[in-house]
């Protein structure tokens, strides 16, 4: 094939021949994570999620400042003041010794975001280290791992709370020892059944083939595609941890007075129900929202991570 | 695989880099922790070839045929039921065995794979200069001279130094599976297991990639296991071939040979049923018999020539006797009663 | 169902007529099909060709009337049946001819298939489905009788076996003939082939594919055939479409092109395929698909064409080139 002469002076212009690769774009590069923000801002679990996470982890980090009657926090007794119904100066009224709902509340979050940090701080790190383990390896360290777990998973919460109980007094850390003893088993699991799953996977056999040692198959080729369903379950963990210490403390096996915790300050006003409304509805409203919120991000993040991979 | 490889006396001439001998790889398959009779399937059947430095060996065969499992033992990823595989003289696979008798590094050195798949051999969550250099830093290379290692070798693969900093997702086909490629050349191996490296990949990338292959082979002096059902492509990139059915080689020798004077009826099959472009190679095909059927299960290998079952040319003693290995695979080799290679002068 | 009249002088069974699809993504609007024209006749069997990317699963799905809107949008062009734009329909109409008039084979057997139901029940699902649309129906009995009249048709020994099978119990050849059978079903007279066989053995394709030929001729049926594959579509139609990048770049009949192909796109692909005679340099073709949401200027392949010029720029119409029929959208073939 050639080109048709060029005799005719007109089409002259017209035939210079172009740069190959044509014109430069005029269109700019992405980075990578500008997508990623894309897709989470159109996500409206994953942005209301993520608002009320960042209003309660801000209320709980800024609690001295935002409380109104910090000294309400400790022991406290103003008998005058007891009971009085939601006001400008006590938002959320006052308890049956006087103090200040609201200051209790906000410093309760303080209680239960650190709850949620001790308890997944070390359940998560151990369970996901026994998962890739017995994913990895299989055979005998898989049975005995795995078998290990299905024991503690099948002890119930309530019952390691209250040995516990015998053995120490109840008290913040009674709580975090119960739960972290047991949180781990579930993350075990899960990345269990994933790296499982992954072991086959080509991108991992050529690692070995290249010589990468065990350390790097588990913490740089496998445990890397753990973290979209870790970071999914710790956001629902999150909430979940929350609801059961505030169950724990309900039931007088966790926190003690007067460090104001949400469970305990719904136990506690449960008794002045319905007159009283106000020092049980506020706590267990916080409790919600708290809960609400983890659980939004969590689902959030998991649409976020399925379309990825997809 | 029984047969002379060699008449006695003759002094080996030439070098081998890989050799392969009487491999067979068998899966047991129970059906229940009580039962006594568990299905066999038997992958392979007894494959012995070898391959020169420099060359490019094509696996040719269909689903079942064996060659990814035959890749797999090659790059110690499994261990064979018995026969062993050897490289340049040291033992790489056999059965039982610790697997290389070298550690896994230094076999990394040696054999390398480039799979089918680029989207899935490619880590997703590891940068291309994690996957790349991941070798690099096996063997110790320090931190700032990776980076520089890695562009080196984007760039023999054409690719942009740039393409380091970006993950797989961002990457096109071809794009992935030169990365691939460059990754499996980090460790400089002297051998390269090329498993449908093209397969997933569109025809005008594939050429390109193929192309890159063959400039790589001369320039790095490297030699090629290429496994591919495509024999189009095995007939452009292969310079000599080995044609799989059922775990056992069917026919085997130069590529131009086995394809221009195709003995076995299997071979003439699959090249029967080629889609081609142009009137000379309908030429080619031209007198070639067609097969029907589907290749049976390997749990059930049928007795005799193992593909009687399917062969147009079938006779009585094909129901019965395995056929014997007749010429030599360096040449032109069949398994075939029916169609020997005949000596010359015989 | 009457037909208007004007659709009854309809000479091709099914037209496309400049079709525009584009997308909504992360880079801003996507223009993928540029307006695209295809036509395939009665009882013609006809191929269109190209790359992945190149839009023609995306056009097949818009004549299926299964593409997802959104991200995608039709956004101009009619689609033809039988002179009935399938566009402009009524939801109810369109259902009423898919699978039944207009059928499609479906890619791949693997995932085509519900892994949890038995064979002769899908089919049975389909048909009854079909038939309800239409305002028939059909005992489940006769049902039946014409599941195993099509499951033979397909030449699947045993079709009772067959019938009662999970779609696990069978090969992946099977498979895609059971796929063939589900798109004969409701007797169609167009059929849509989408790369049929390609995840299959090539002896075991080639059988599928000369399976299918056979059985467009027996029945009269009209067929468009998709393919990637250069070879497949040469034996398989009597005119082709090639595609690239959204657009057609050259139509004519298949000999033609195989003799005489003038787009260079179409060229550069012819010798990018390996050949089984050795014969023949392999060369490739520099550059990459264009991004949909920046394409190049004009004609979408010149930056990657050896023979691009300035005229390139402007995006050049069908030309007559060659034998009767046969097109290429390329500036090379305007008369001087």
């Amino acid at each position: 094939m050639s080109l048709p002469p060029t005799g005719d002076a007109l089409l002259q212009g017209d035939m210079t021949p172009l740069p190959k690769g044509g014109l430069p774009s005029t269109l700019k590069a992405h980075q990578p994570w500008r997508r990623t923000l894309y897709r989470f801002v159109r996500n409206p679990a994953a942005v209301v999620g993520s608002a009320i996470v960042l209003l309660v982890v801000f209320v709980a980090v800024f609690a001295p400042v935002i409380a109104t009657h910090p000294g309400h926090v400790g022991s406290f007794v103003n008998i005058r003041e007891r009971h009085q119904p939601p006001s400008s100066e006590h938002l959320f009224g006052t308890d049956q010794v006087g103090r200040d709902v609201f200051t209790r509340v906000v410093y309760g979050y303080r209680v239960s975001l650190l709850l949620v940090l001790v308890v997944l701080g070390t359940a998560v790190p151990v369970g996901v280290v026994l998962g890739l383990l017995a994913g990895y390896y299989g055979g005998w360290v898989e049975t005995i791992i795995m078998r290990v777990t299905d024991v503690f998973l099948a002890i119930p919460v309530l019952v390691m709370a209250l040995a516990l109980t015998a053995a120490l007094t109840p008290s913040l850390t009674s709580a975090m020892i119960a739960l972290a003893s047991l949180w781990w088993t579930w993350h075990t699991r899960l990345i269990f059944s994933i790296v499982r799953s992954l072991r086959g996977e080509e991108y991992v056999e050529s690692a070995r083939l290249l010589g990468a040692n065990t350390l790097h198959m588990l913490f740089r080729e496998l445990l890397p595609n753990c973290v979209s369903a870790i970071s999914v379950k710790v956001a629902l963990d999150a909430g979940f941890v929350i609801l059961i210490g505030a169950g724990l403390s309900f039931l007088g096996l966790g926190v003690r007075p007067p460090t104001p915790d949400l469970g305990m300050m719904v136990s506690d006003g449960s008794r002045y129900l319905p007159d009283m409304w106000w020092q049980s509805v506020f706590p267990g409203l916080a409790i919600l929202v708290a809960i609400l919120g983890f659980n939004l991000l969590g689902d959030g993040l998991r649409d976020l991570f399925d379309v990825e991979v997809s | 695989m029984s047969g002379p490889q060699q008449p006695l006396g003759t002094a080996v001439t030439e070098p081998v880099l890989l050799r392969v001998q009487d491999l067979t790889k068998q899966f047991r398959r129970s059906r229940g922790a009580f039962d006594r009779n568990p299905q066999v399937l038997r992958a392979l059947d007894g494959v012995s070839f070898s391959v020169r430095p420099g060359e490019t060996y094509g696996l040719a065969g269909e689903s079942g045929s064996g060659k990814s499992t035959l890749a797999r033992i090659i790059l110690g990823l499994t261990r064979p039921t018995s026969g062993t595989v050897q490289l340049n003289g040291v033992e790489i696979a056999a059965p039982g065995g610790a697997g290389p008798g070298m550690s896994r590094v230094e076999f990394a050195r040696q054999v390398q794979m480039v799979f089918q798949n680029p989207g899935s051999s490619l880590n997703p969550r590891r940068s291309v200069m994690q996957s790349v250099g991941l070798a690099l830093k096996v063997n110790g290379v320090a931190g700032a001279d990776v980076r520089v290692r890695v562009g080196d070798l984007l760039e023999m693969v054409e690719l942009p130094r740039a393409v380091a900093n970006k993950y797989p997702y961002e990457l096109s086909g071809g794009q992935k599976q030169r990365v691939a490629i460059a990754r499996a050349l980090a460790p400089s191996p002297r051998l390269l297991v090329l498993d449908e490296p093209t397969s997933a990949l569109d025809v005008s990338v594939q050429a390109k990639v193929i192309e890159l292959l063959q400039r790589l082979r001369a320039e790095l002096s490297l030699t090629y296991l290429f496994i591919s059902h495509d024999l189009s492509l095995m007939r452009t990139f292969a310079d000599r071939t080995g044609v799989l059915y059922l775990g056992q080689f069917a026919e085997s020798g130069r590529t131009d040979a086995v394809f221009r004077t195709p003995h076995h009826p299997y071979t003439r099959g699959l090249l029967a049923a080629v889609p081609v472009i142009t009137a000379e190679e309908e030429r080619l095909k031209e007198g070639l018999v067609r097969i029907t059927g589907e290749v049976p299960s390997a749990t059930n290998v049928p007795p005799g020539c193992r593909f009687h079952t399917r062969c147009p040319a079938v006779e009585e003693r094909c129901r019965v006797v395995e056929p014997e290995r007749s010429g030599d695979p360096r040449t032109h080799a069949v398994r075939c009663h029916v169609f020997p290679v005949r000596e010359p002068g015989t | 169902m009457a037909l208007p009249a004007a659709a009854t002088a309809a000479t091709h069974i099914l037209e496309v007529n400049d079709l525009r699809v584009a997308f909504r993504g992360f880079n801003g609007r996507a223009e993928v099909l540029q307006g695209v024209n295809l036509k395939v006749g009665r009882g013609e069997r006809v191929g269109l060709v190209g790359e992945s990317g190149c839009g023609k699963s995306l056009t097949v799905r818009a004549i299926m009337g299964i593409l997802r809107t959104p991200p995608a949008r039709v956004e101009a062009g009619e689609i033809l049946f039988e002179g009935r734009d399938l566009l402009r329909m009524r939801q109810s109409e369109r259902n009423a001819l898919k699978g039944r008039d207009l059928s499609m084979v479906f890619q791949d057997p693997g995932t085509s298939l519900n892994p949890v139901f038995r064979v002769g029940e899908q089919l049975d699902d389909i048909k009854y489905w079909a038939d309800r649309r239409r305002g028939q129906r059909m005992s489940r009995a006769a049902r039946r009788e014409r599941i195993l009249e099509v499951l033979g048709q397909v030449k699947l020994p045993e079709p009772a076996l067959v019938y009662d099978a999970f779609p696990m119990q069978l090969s992946g050849g099977m498979r895609q003939r059971v796929l063939i059978a589900m798109a004969l079903l409701n007797r169609p007279t167009l059929l849509i082939a989408d790369e049929p066989g390609t995840a299959l053995d090539v002896t075991t394709q080639d059988e599928i594919l000369r399976l299918l030929d056979g059985l467009v001729q027996e029945e009269g049926l009209s067929m468009l055939l998709i393919s990637h594959n250069l070879g497949v579509v040469r034996a398989m139609t009597d005119r082709l479409y090639v595609m690239y990048a959204g657009a057609v770049v050259e139509e004519g009949r298949t000999a033609d092109l195989f003799k005489d192909a003038r787009h260079p796109y179409t060229r550069a692909l012819m010798r990018c395929v390996p050949r089984l005679d050795g014969e023949g340099d392999l060369v490739g073709i520099d550059g990459t698909l264009p991004d949909y949401a920046d394409p190049p200027a004009g004609c979408r392949f010149h930056p990657r064409c050896e023979f691009a010029h300035r005229r390139c720029l402007t995006r050049p119409p069908m030309i007559e080139a060659g034998q009767e029929g046969h097109r290429s959208a390329c500036w090379l073939e305007a008369p001087k």
